[in-house]
């Protein structure tokens, strides 16, 4: 892409506005800003990856494209395993696309408890339409694949609304790696949407740049150091002085960074996620989940507390499922075309932190405890999605519990109704992160104020998912862009007159 | 270093059969994914899998009598992990669950496995359905 840069030496860059981070909400803030003719610096931690060079394997994908190798987990009783993107264009290039808005009644509560200003279904409205235009929001393409199928099958003949997901694709032909970063281009993530525009536009953007210290001087954040690795690996330090910051390293990384700066009012302290248990279905005929993209129908009848649907199926992911318990379960390997792989998931009401590891810098430290609700709801959800699996022909549901030998009749789904999930024999995990920095006039609850300004500090904003308050209920990309959108614009509707003051008394302290 | 070697050839799932010389390359590979993603884990949990990792070895040889895993038969290997997995609580089970996840993570993802299964190799699959893509797109705009 033209303008992306490489370091080869040490660099003294300044701009407009510094975009920290390029997942949803940095290429939504880097794309508004650059529209408007400003001078945006973009950098972003991993590397760039375009379609053309996407892992064919998944083992690849997860050391290039992923965080962490994807050895993430939120400690707790249970630790809850979390997947994040680090690459240019972040966590949208590994996701499914899901393209869903936040229902109006959860918005509306969000403004009343937190105070938001200028927020709700109808606040919101332009910013959502303008995330489906940006990735191209339409239905699934066909053919959705016998996995899809089984599960709409299965919740209509239980009598369940069954919803079509809107993706964020075009022409996608379900090559069912989405995980990789998409390899033919099918799916807009933000390298092949936002990112391109606002670098036609003259966004620069600096890729495997890791900030790694804000300076302040007179409540504004006068200074952003950080390292940029060449094409040797070697690091070569990179100085920024930025006029306005926009801090886009999501949900982890924006609170942990907030706080090894010492910002901590209200910043990492209610992290909030979407608990979410699979289970794997056994089919007496082959369905060959891993041949189309990603089941593309959800059982949503018991939104916005539960959601019923379908993950990612390769012999991989299918393999590592079995593997939390290969002593009884290897033996359903060699059924791997006639198995997919489904998941109930919770909004979930349970809290978490992120806080720097101490000596480590800004690597954070998460942790997650998960409300009695939350468990309420997976052992509901499991029941229904385990009913729903049996009603569409499966002949065995294993749900993801140590040790449990699987169901091989519908009437053994409620077994956790009664008691529960058992806590430790229960494997969770998520892919939607939020609230770790929620935006607001209630100072008790918020960091940011409405439209994500840091209190305290004059020219920072933060636009990510640790803007959506609370768990959402939904896949969360499509608020992370309308917030992200939303707080760019209101920071162009600034006086032109005070900014150019600004301007000029930053060009006085220097 | 040693200990991942051998876990490693402990924990490699027998299903498909493999030829001897597939299967060695297969597990080099498990070995090299395996290394990269302790450098890659997050500095607490890769902590927390070191010295796991330190006191598995350790039970290992005192069950076998000094004795590395690598060198005694399979059935004895899988034994003294099964003992690990009763004895060493609940820390001791995750240690042993996540290894096995990238074992059998990395096992299922290899080309000669995948071929084994009659699963299409990811490198075919990826050309084909981006000239599938492209042949699509050229006919829409035609």
């Amino acid at each position: 892409m033209s303008g992306t840069y490489r370091i080869a030496q040490p660099v003294d860059l300044s701009c407009d506005v510094l975009v920290v981070g390029s997942g949803a909400g940095g290429a939504a803030v880097a794309a508004t800003l650059t529209r408007a003719g400003l001078d945006v610096l973009m950098v972003e931690e991993g590397p760039y990856v375009p379609a053309e060079r996407a892992p064919a394997q998944l083992t690849t994908a997860f050391r290039r494209l992923w965080r962490g190798g994807g050895l993430t987990a939120a400690l707790g009783a249970p630790p809850v395993a979390y997947a994040e993107g680090r690459c240019v264009g972040g966590t949208t290039e590994i996701n499914s696309a899901i393209f869903q808005q936040t229902p109006p009644e959860v918005l509306q509560a969000w403004a009343r408890q937190y105070g938001i200003a200028d927020f709700g279904p109808e606040a919101l409205r332009p910013y959502y339409a303008r995330a489906a235009q940006a990735v191209h929001a339409s239905p699934p393409s066909e053919p959705v694949g016998a996995a899809t199928e089984r599960l709409r099958a299965g919740g209509e003949a239980l009598g369940w609304r069954v919803t079509a997901l809107e993706r964020g694709h075009r022409n996608c032909v379900g090559t069912n790696m989405c995980a990789h970063g998409c390899p033919t281009g099918g799916k807009q993530s933000m390298s092949a949407t936002l990112i391109p525009a606002a670098l036609a536009k003259g966004l620069r953007l600096i890729a495997e740049c890791r900030v790694e210290r804000l300076v302040f001087r007179r409540r504004r954040v006068a200074t952003v150091l950080g390292s940029a690795r060449d094409g040797h690996g070697m690091r070569h330090p990179v100085r920024i002085r930025p006029r306005q910051v926009f801090l886009c390293a999501g949900a982890i990384h924006t609170p942990a960074l907030l706080r090894a700066h010492g910002w901590r009012r209200n910043i990492g302290t209610a992290l909030r996620l979407h608990p979410t248990i699979k289970a794997a279905a056994i089919f007496p005929d082959t369905i060959d989940a891993h041949a189309f993209a990603v089941p593309q129908v959800a059982i949503t009848e018991f939104m916005p507390d539960v959601r019923l649907g379908g993950s990612l199926f390769s012999p991989s992911t299918f393999g590592m499922f079995l593997a939390e318990d290969w002593g009884t379960r290897a033996a359903l390997m060699p059924a791997w075309r006639n198995a997919g792989l489904y998941y109930a998931m919770v909004r979930g009401q349970g809290r978490g932190s992120v806080r720097p590891l101490p000596g480590r810098g800004t690597e954070p430290l998460v942790r997650y405890r998960l409300a009695p609700v939350d468990w309420q709801g997976l052992a509901l959800g499991l029941e229904r999605v385990g009913q729903a699996l049996f009603a569409a022909g499966a002949t065995r549901v294993v749900p993801s519990i140590g040790g449990h030998p699987g169901w091989n009749d519908p009437a053994r789904c409620d077994e956790f109704s009664a008691g529960g999930l058992p806590v430790g024999r229960s494997n969770l995990m998520t892919i939607h992160l939020a609230g770790s920095a929620p935006p607001g006039e209630v100072e008790a609850l918020c960091a940011t104020d409405s439209f994500g300004r840091l209190r305290g500090l004059e020219n920072l904003i933060v636009a990510d998912a640790s803007q959506i308050p609370e768990a959402p209920g939904v896949n969360p990309q499509a608020t992370v862009m309308a917030l992200a959108f939303r707080a760019a614009e209101a920071y162009l509707a600034q006086p032109e007159r005070a900014r150019r003051q600004r301007a000029l008394a930053e060009i006085d302290r220097r | 270093m040693r200990l991942s070697r051998d876990l490693v050839a402990s924990l490699l799932p027998i299903y498909p059969e493999l030829e001897p010389e597939a299967r060695a390359e297969v597990q080099q590979s498990v070995q090299e994914f395996m290394a990269a993603e302790l450098t890659l884990a997050p500095w607490h949990l890769r902590s927390g899998l070191f010295v796991l990792g330190l006191a598995c070895a350790l039970h290992c040889r005192l069950c076998l009598l000094g004795r590395p895993l690598g060198a005694v038969p399979p059935e004895r290997r899988a034994a003294v992990l099964a003992r690990w997995e009763r004895l060493a609580g609940n820390l001791g089970r995750s240690f042993l669950r996540a290894v096995r996840g990238m074992v059998v993570l990395a096992f299922y993802d290899h080309p000669l496995v995948l071929a084994r299964l009659g699963a299409p190799d990811p490198a075919r699959r990826q050309a084909e359905r981006r000239a599938y893509r492209g042949r699509r797109l050229q006919e829409r705009h035609a």
